[in-house]
């Protein structure tokens, strides 16, 4: 594999999935958001998005809080900061395939 | 990329405007502070006249606190259980600080303006409608330009046009601030009315309860 492709090689496979590419992406867009917000915002069913944020959850990427606003029941999801920093390396990543991938 | 995580994060700072509650708040305080002056141009100099004016910030201070738990109850039945809750990025470290100076000096800066041209003149007592009104309109405006929400910009030249026609029919100082403000909270019901109507025609309660991954 060339230089230039094996950085590529080492990208993070569990972002690199589009489902949680764009959960990490809305996440790292607010402070926090709750589940049924986050659906809404990232158009996935919330059995797809359950799925997903367990994955992310279990590799640390998110940090799920249940708690009450008010006398509603609330699940809020945020990025942690290792989340944030895989994330902004894989955004990273991606920009340097396409620069070396350019035509 | 940057401009969709851009959007991503105006989405959820427009969110917070999404059901019209905030122009209830705004509007409900309008309403009062209507009322207040609308008492302070029908009681005579006196003792219940200088009680009026000491009940001012109670006014302002009670009322904004009664609305805020009302609306804050309001979305946690209606809005959150129907499109959920989002907190949108907080403005942290010198950002913040740069921001409350602004506003702090610029207040200072309007209210100095203010106080400069009373004492000159009792005339500008009469413009205060239309001062009002301006430093109204341009607020809402702001706030409906920087958040991508025209129809705050709409609000904004509404409040001007009220207050310029106050200001040159020449109502006075107090039945003018009084008509100002109850029209203003009016024009502020009716625009949260309309878009509470629009927010739920738009998002029926959801059968789905479970909020839970």
């Amino acid at each position: 594999m060339s230089p230039e492709h094996s950085q590529f090689a080492d990208i993070d496979r569990l972002i690199h999935e589009p489902s949680r590419a764009i959960i990490l992406s809305v996440l790292g867009a607010v402070e926090s958001a709750d589940f049924i917000y986050l659906a809404r915002e990232a158009g996935l069913t919330r059995g797809n998005l359950s799925v997903h944020l367990s994955k992310l959850e279990a590799a640390g990427y998110v940090s799920i809080e249940k708690t009450y606003r008010g006398k509603v029941p609330l699940t809020l999801c945020r990025m942690t900061p290792a989340g944030r920093e895989a994330f902004d390396s894989y955004r990273q990543q991606l920009k340097q395939f396409v620069e070396d991938t350019k035509e | 990329m940057r401009s969709d995580l851009n959007k991503t994060k105006l989405r959820a700072i427009q969110y917070y405007y999404i059901d019209g509650t905030f122009e209830f708040t705004f509007g409900g305080l309008c309403l009062l502070l209507g009322g207040y002056f609308f008492l302070e141009a029908s009681v005579p100099e006196g003792a219940l006249s200088a009680m009026l004016s000491m009940a001012f910030v109670l006014i302002i201070v009670g009322g904004s606190t009664i609305l805020n738990r009302l609306v804050k109850g309001f979305k946690e039945q209606v809005t959150y259980p129907r499109t959920g809750y989002v907190d949108s990025q907080r403005r942290t470290g010198k950002d913040r600080i740069l921001r409350i100076g602004f506003v702090l000096g610029l207040s200072a800066i309007i209210g100095g303006i203010l106080a400069a041209l009373i004492t000159r003149s009792s005339q500008v007592l009469d413009w205060m409608p239309g001062l009002t009104a301006f430093v109204f309109g341009i607020i809402w405006g702001w706030i409906g330009f920087h958040n991508s929400l025209p129809r705050f910009q709409v609000i904004g030249l509404v409040i001007i046009l009220i207050g310029a026609v106050l200001s040159i029919s020449g109502v006075g100082y107090s039945p003018g601030l009084s008509l100002f403000y109850m029209l203003t909270g009016l024009v502020m019901l009716i625009s949260g009315g309309f878009t509470l109507w629009s927010y739920l025609h738009h998002n029926p309660p959801s059968d789905e309860a479970a909020d839970e991954p």
